[in-house]
């Protein structure tokens, strides 16, 4: 069962990370977290390794539909997931893409440093633009996805109240960019009125 | 306006907690609430803390948040009366809004409900806000002058009025076409903001550390340590984004795992976004932006900051407010105006000639009233329901949401309480973002601290012990600025700074006054009182707070120790597609 996970996990989420009830629990607990206390409180975690969610082909894997996660056969593994699998043949993107982020690091830090090191001159905006894109994208690249795999172990097989309860009203399965689609008007208006919600957190920071 | 107030310390204090408070506690601190509350069937925050800490720490958790809400709610109506007042441009365009939005509403609900049809109504209500905008510089010609130009307080009264009717009225009217609209105007600016920027590539003319680091700045009194913290609060931690990652937006998300992109990439662009505001700030000649952000006569104002090591002159000052088609630019503090001021010199710069200048700065004013309107009637909505519901727990009927006289009642009282603070905050003659913004920051960044302790007690839960300290980190930095923050804002003995001594300041000066100044005596016992007040409201949020983390830290203990049984409130689990 659930063979894709059990490969390490492809999906940076991904455990079943849940109240373990009867059998099938007991056994995921054993399994997944031996060496932690959290058998003894009957919950299992669903905790990647660091080598599952850090490489990029983790990411790939993730969850397109909820067919296929409900069907018997696990998930597929994407044409990325196969090749990293097979190893050697991506040694070569692995180190240009370990060379990129270091060098997003080494720029970023040195943008800080320039403005750090800057008195009396004027210093240029653009550094600021720089470190803080820098900053950005390491962070959401590598602490968000940590995060989310070892910290708060998401579990992708775990329906959402959206999808649980949804009503149309107020849990309403809303694509993570846009909003989704609308069917009828009083869906539109209650989630136009619910993004606006989302939004009015951001009229402080500007 | 975080930014643009902390840019007071120069540019270095504040990008460096916007960027370092953002990724490590803004963003730990949006996700882990917005899991917690996936994870619980989209509850609230109170909600969630009475399920997982206990009864009296949810209480306390919904008196304190409805205690922030009230201060920030006051807060942001400050900054648009400080944007707006004696601005008959800028005011002729937020008042088309209403129109505008009202006639969206009704095509809307009449109207069809086709994709094509939307679209055509959000273009028309874009193009009719930009000649909102732009219609406005006519105003003078139209004879609308003495009409549009309001005094604050006058201004304050009619945005409590404007409160009450927006959390009375149905959603459909006004707000959501309205918000939908400051949203589409929100993604646009910032995203062009943000090419200006790069295009004109402005050099920071702000030292990046000033003098003032040390308590004596001119926009607020206090030194870096803890008040920078916690004035940039949206752009690097706010509670705020507590109550909106709980609740409402965990009952839309699909999968858990766009929680990384909802929780943490909305927090990490909000970061670029205080960035930009930074930036917009610093851009500025400092002479202005100290101007801009002290009120006081024009003359001394700028004699002072001249002194002060930032030249600037009355004429200079006179000039821009030609510029921007505003009657006088200086002491118009709270940030928007600094805020619009800044980004109309980086997009006339960037995109053609000057001329465009007043279009530009009228165009930013509006775009940020929008959104504070936006958030002070959302917010006002969503206090009108706890408040109604701790009024359910006294009167049965009044907690009904569907009961006029409930709706009314609940609204009319919490409009009453941030109404206070807003008409205090405008008749302040220091100008009441001086005392306002602090009490704000420290009652944002409570809230916070609120939510990481729920976050920490819930990782402990989860057998997560090990990596508990991505929120114990933050929730202790918090805990420290904002305690000491609020320690200084009661206690410290500088008159600027702190309410106590304010209060005995002003006593002392209607003591010696003579009875020839009834009016002024007047004004400071006004002022004395105000003190005490927020020497109170200070006082309460502090310890209501300390209940909440000594309450969680209880948990904690005997989770750890062994003595209480691990009772995750989950929701059972659901496979997808089951």
């Amino acid at each position: 069962m659930r063979g894709g996970v059990e490969r390490g996990g492809r999906s940076w989420t991904g455990g079943r990370g849940e109240r373990s009830t009867g059998q099938r629990g007991q056994e995921q607990c054993q399994r997944r977290c031996g060496q932690w206390s959290c058998c003894s409180t009957r919950f299992t975690t669903g905790e990647l390794r660091w080598e599952d969610w850090w490489t990029k082909e983790t990411t790939r894997g993730d969850l397109r539909s909820g067919g296929v996660i409900a069907g018997s056969s696990g998930f597929s593994p994407s044409p990325m997931n196969v090749a990293a699998a097979s190893g050697e043949s991506t040694n070569g993107m692995k180190w240009l893409r370990m060379l990129g982020w270091s060098a997003v690091v080494v720029l970023g830090t040195a943008a800080i440093a320039v403005l750090a090191w800057s008195r009396g001159e004027a210093v240029s905006a653009l550094w600021m633009v720089v470190a803080a894109t820098c900053v950005f994208a390491v962070a959401y690249r590598f602490h968000a996805a940590w995060l989310m795999a070892k910290v708060l172990t998401l579990d992708e097989t775990r329906a959402t109240p959206a999808v649980v309860k949804e009503d149309g009203k107020d849990f309403v399965r809303t694509n993570r960019w846009v909003g989704g689609r609308s069917r009828g008007r009083d869906r539109w208006w209650g989630r136009c009125w619910r993004r606006s919600l989302d939004f009015c957190r951001e009229c402080c920071g500007s | 306006m975080g930014p643009v107030l902390a840019a007071q310390f120069g540019f270095l204090p504040g990008m460096l907690w916007i960027l370092i408070g953002a990724t490590l506690g803004g963003a730990v601190h949006d996700c882990v609430v917005m899991f917690c509350s996936v994870r619980r069937g989209g509850k609230s925050l109170a909600q969630m803390v009475r399920d997982e800490v206990g009864p009296f720490a949810g209480f306390a958790a919904l008196v304190s948040i409805i205690a922030i809400m009230v201060i920030l709610l006051a807060v942001l109506g400050l900054v648009v009366v400080n944007a707006l007042a004696e601005s008959p441009w800028g005011l002729f365009t937020i008042a088309a809004t209403m129109p505008i939005a009202v006639a969206m509403g009704l095509a809307m609900r009449f109207g069809g409900h086709g994709g094509g049809w939307l679209a055509v109504v959000s273009a028309l209500g874009v193009v009719a806000l930009l000649g909102a905008v732009y219609g406005g510089q006519f105003v003078h010609a139209w004879g609308w002058d003495e009409a549009l130009t309001l005094k604050g307080t006058t201004l304050a009264w009619w945005i409590i009025g404007y409160g009450i009717l927006a959390s009375v009225l149905p959603v459909w009217l006004l707000l959501a076409p309205r918000d939908y609209l400051s949203t589409f105007m929100k993604v646009g600016t910032v995203a062009l903001l943000g090419v200006a920027i790069i295009v004109l590539a402005p050099v920071l003319k702000m030292p990046a550390v000033t003098q003032f680091i040390d308590g004596t700045g001119p926009v607020f009194a206090g030194p870096v340590f803890p008040f920078c913290f916690i004035t940039i609060a949206c752009a690097a931690v706010s509670g705020f984004h507590a109550l909106i990652s709980s609740g409402t937006t965990p009952k839309l998300l699909a999968r858990e795992k766009d929680i990384r992109v909802v929780g943490y990439g909305a927090m990490a662009t909000e970061m670029m976004v205080g960035i930009m505001a930074l930036i917009a700030a610093c851009a500025m000649e400092p002479g202005e932006y100290f101007a801009i952000n002290m009120r006081g006569e024009p003359a001394a104002v700028t004699e002072r900051i001249t002194a002060l090591g930032f030249p600037v002159t009355t004429m200079q000052m006179d000039a821009l407010a030609a510029e921007m088609g505003e009657k006088t630019m200086v002491g118009r503090a709270g940030g928007a105006p600094t805020f619009a001021a800044g980004m109309a010199q980086i997009f006339s710069g960037a995109f053609g000639s000057g001329t465009a200048v007043a279009l530009w700065y009228h165009f930013a004013i509006m775009f940020e009233a929008l959104f504070i309107l936006t958030t002070i009637d959302a917010g006002t909505r969503v206090g009108r329901f706890i408040v109604q519901d701790l009024l359910g727990m006294i009167a049965k009927p009044l907690g009904n949401t569907k009961s006029f006289a409930g709706n009314v009642l609940g609204t009319v009282l919490f409009v009453a309480a941030w109404g206070w603070f807003l008409y205090q905050g405008v008749i302040d003659p220091l100008g009441g973002i001086n005392s306002l913004w602090p009490i704000f920051g420290v009652a944002n960044q409570l809230l916070a601290v609120i939510a990481l302790s729920l976050g920490t007690t819930v990782l402990i839960k989860m057998g997560r012990t090990r990596y508990v300290w991505c929120t114990l980190v933050p929730l202790a930095w918090l805990l420290a600025v904002t305690m000491s923050a609020g320690w200084m804002k009661i206690f410290a003995s500088d008159p600027r700074l702190g309410f106590l001594a304010a209060a005995a300041d002003f006593k002392a000066r209607i003591a010696a006054a003579g009875a020839d100044a009834a009016a002024q005596v007047a004004q400071w016992e006004r002022l004395v009182f105000n003190n005490q007040v927020n020497a109170i409201v200070t006082g309460t949020f502090l310890v209501l707070v300390a209940v909440v983390v000594i309450a969680n830290a209880r948990v904690w203990w005997q989770l750890l120790a062994g003595r209480r049984a691990v009772e995750l409130r989950e929701e059972p689990y659901v496979a997808v597609g089951a």
